[in-house]
């Protein structure tokens, strides 16, 4: 993390009010724990393995009987919300 | 120290009549009122006249011969485990008086057991904690040293289990929640497989780790509310396809039946005492037949980073719902929304919540999401892949813990030191297999817990396992307190 301003930002996306105090606390503490974080990325630096976002994966997907409900975004959205890939544009995204 | 009995006993004695479930709960309710002002286990404590009158409901059953599997059991559950008829505030603020509209499906499952639900046990606010002194309603002290945590976040369910406040309690295990808890009082504490016991009505802390278990003064206690609580739940999409486990009724492990793994990463860092008295187990264990052997678990040395960044980026998705709207805070002046939103949080959460629902942001955030939580879910992957194969030639043991219960404001002070304290059980919860913490035995009065983890579903080997060693340290049904 790269000083106080990428706390000042995560504090902003995470729609949190910080006294400046609380701030200078917040920064250094969350300064040392994203440091301490950041070595799993140099663990699987080099290495080939992909994600694991559900313990048992193979079971984890949608059951049948909720894939059968599964609306498509697209016929409902207009179409200007949806971007070339098909997926949806969030506006506030280019707010900041 | 002293006995206490254990619920398997009490509803034997429920059944052929030498206890009578009102003069039992009255006992409870008795310790309750001589511990609680010193413990704080308790959030919200069911009415007197409550309890009794689901007693004598309990009590014209037995006489009637119409008893359920835990008629007459007084249960203590976790606050941020849903209830329709008492608050769920999961000891934060933000949900202070909140009555949920529901019963979570665990709760339902109890009430139609018999159980009655004494009350609402303390805990970490939202269950982000080790010590369970991140409680907006004050901190848990440990029964057996009340200058020192029982752990946490389940640390109220343990407490009140030690002293003798409650005959079962549930809590839930994100990271070691009910496993740490149960090592620093003494009791039993068990994580289930991922997706056995439903999540319906638990408030979210990291959905992807975390489950609700039992806790008991035995293993055959946990393994009856195993029972009663597991199993398929149609409401909760993450539930495995199950039937509810049959342990309750399980024989003790025989010498020779199983073999032991120790990985020398989860249990090297564990202090001296802690250590000592893990391996005099051990040795016992061997020389009475269980083969132990030291093993390598290499991913073991990343699961902690990478779990509590799963953990944090999981907690800010799961707490963005708290916005003062939904659930709302009456000191904070309406106005621009996202302004009202930020004082909302700031007034409602607590600091540790507020800092990881910051830090889950930022991992998540757009140019560290790679870096962060995408390596994060990469080493979980090898820790789950290297668990499941070595869980396939043996139970893997190692520490609870890898320090005695520390004392109240010892570890909180510095994140690091404080994080440290789950570094043997995460592993499991990154793994999703079931995990058993059990009393391993005492350095000058502390308790020392050992843990047993096991492959995908395999809690019958757990609790085999654990009732062996139950034989072997004498240590079912102890309390705190004289005798």
């Amino acid at each position: 993390m790269e000083g106080c301003e990428a706390v000042r930002r995560a504090a902003e996306l995470a729609r949190i009010a910080f006294t400046e105090d609380e701030m200078a606390r917040l920064c250094r503490e969350a300064s040392r724990i994203a440091e301490y974080l950041a070595s799993v990325g140099e663990a699987v630096r080099g290495l080939d393995v992909k994600p694991l976002y559900h313990v048992w994966e193979e079971e984890g997907g949608l059951r049948d009987f909720i894939a059968d409900r599964r609306v498509d975004v697209a016929s409902f959205l207009p179409a200007d919300r949806i971007d070339e890939e098909g997926r949806v544009k969030i506006p506030w995204r280019e707010v900041r | 120290m002293r006995k206490l009995p254990t619920a398997s006993e009490l509803l034997e004695e429920f059944r052929n009549g030498s206890l009578d479930p009102v003069d039992h709960a009255e006992r409870v309710l008795g310790e309750i009122e001589r511990w609680e002002a010193k413990v704080n286990a308790y959030i919200t404590i069911e009415a007197r006249e409550a309890v009794i009158a689901q007693a004598e409901e309990a009590e014209e059953r037995y006489r009637r011969g119409e008893a359920r599997p835990l008629e007459g059991v007084l249960v203590a559950v976790k606050d941020n485990i849903s209830t329709s008829f008492m608050p769920t505030t999961a000891a934060s603020r933000m949900l202070e008086g909140y009555v949920p509209p529901f019963n979570a499906t665990v709760v339902d499952r109890l009430l139609e057991a018999g159980a009655i639900v004494v009350g609402k046990a303390n805990m970490d606010e939202f269950a982000m904690g080790s010590t369970s002194e991140f409680s907006a309603f004050g901190p848990v002290r440990n029964p057996w040293d009340l200058e020192r945590v029982p752990g946490g976040s389940s640390g109220g369910s343990a407490a009140c289990l030690a002293y003798g406040g409650c005959d079962l309690s549930l809590g839930s295990d994100t990271g070691g929640s009910i496993r740490l808890p149960a090592a620093y009082t003494a009791t039993v504490g068990l994580k289930p497989t991922y997706g056995l016991v439903s999540r319906y009505g638990l408030i979210p802390y990291g959905n992807s780790l975390e489950q609700i278990g039992p806790m008991a003064r035995s293993v055959r206690d946990v393994a009856l509310l195993l029972e009663v609580i597991g199993g398929w739940d149609p409401k909760d999409a993450t539930s495995l396809r199950v039937k509810p486990p049959r342990l309750s009724a399980l024989e003790p492990a025989e010498p020779g039946s199983l073999r032991l793994c120790v990985p020398r990463e989860m249990v090297e860092g564990a202090e001296e005492p802690v250590a000592k008295v893990f391996w005099r187990l051990m040795e016992r264990l061997d020389s009475e037949g269980f083969e132990v052997e030291e093993a390598r678990l290499p991913s073991a040395s990343k699961a902690l980073p990478a779990y509590y960044t799963i953990a944090l980026a999981e907690a800010a998705s799961n707490l963005a719902r708290y916005d003062g709207g939904l659930y709302p805070r009456g000191d904070v002046e309406p106005g621009d929304y996202w302004r009202h939103v930020a004082e909302a949080r700031a007034r409602g959460f607590g600091w540790e919540v507020k800092k990881r629902i910051v830090l889950g942001s930022y991992v998540l955030s757009e140019g560290y999401r790679d870096e962060y939580y995408v390596a994060a879910t990469k080493v979980r992957r090898l820790v789950r892949d290297e668990v499941l194969r070595l869980a396939r030639r043996c139970v893997i043991a190692s520490p609870a813990a890898p320090i005695l219960p520390p004392r109240l404001g010892e570890r909180i002070t510095d994140p690091l030191l404080l994080y440290a304290m789950d570094v043997y059980t995460v592993v499991a919860n990154l793994a999703g297999v079931p995990a058993l913490a059990m009393p391993a035995g005492f350095h000058h009065g502390l308790p020392v817990g050992v843990q047993f983890m096991a492959g995908k579903l395999e809690e019958d080997r757990l609790v085999r396992l654990g009732l062996f060693v139950e034989e072997l340290t004498g240590l079912r049904g102890v309390a705190a307190g004289e005798g």
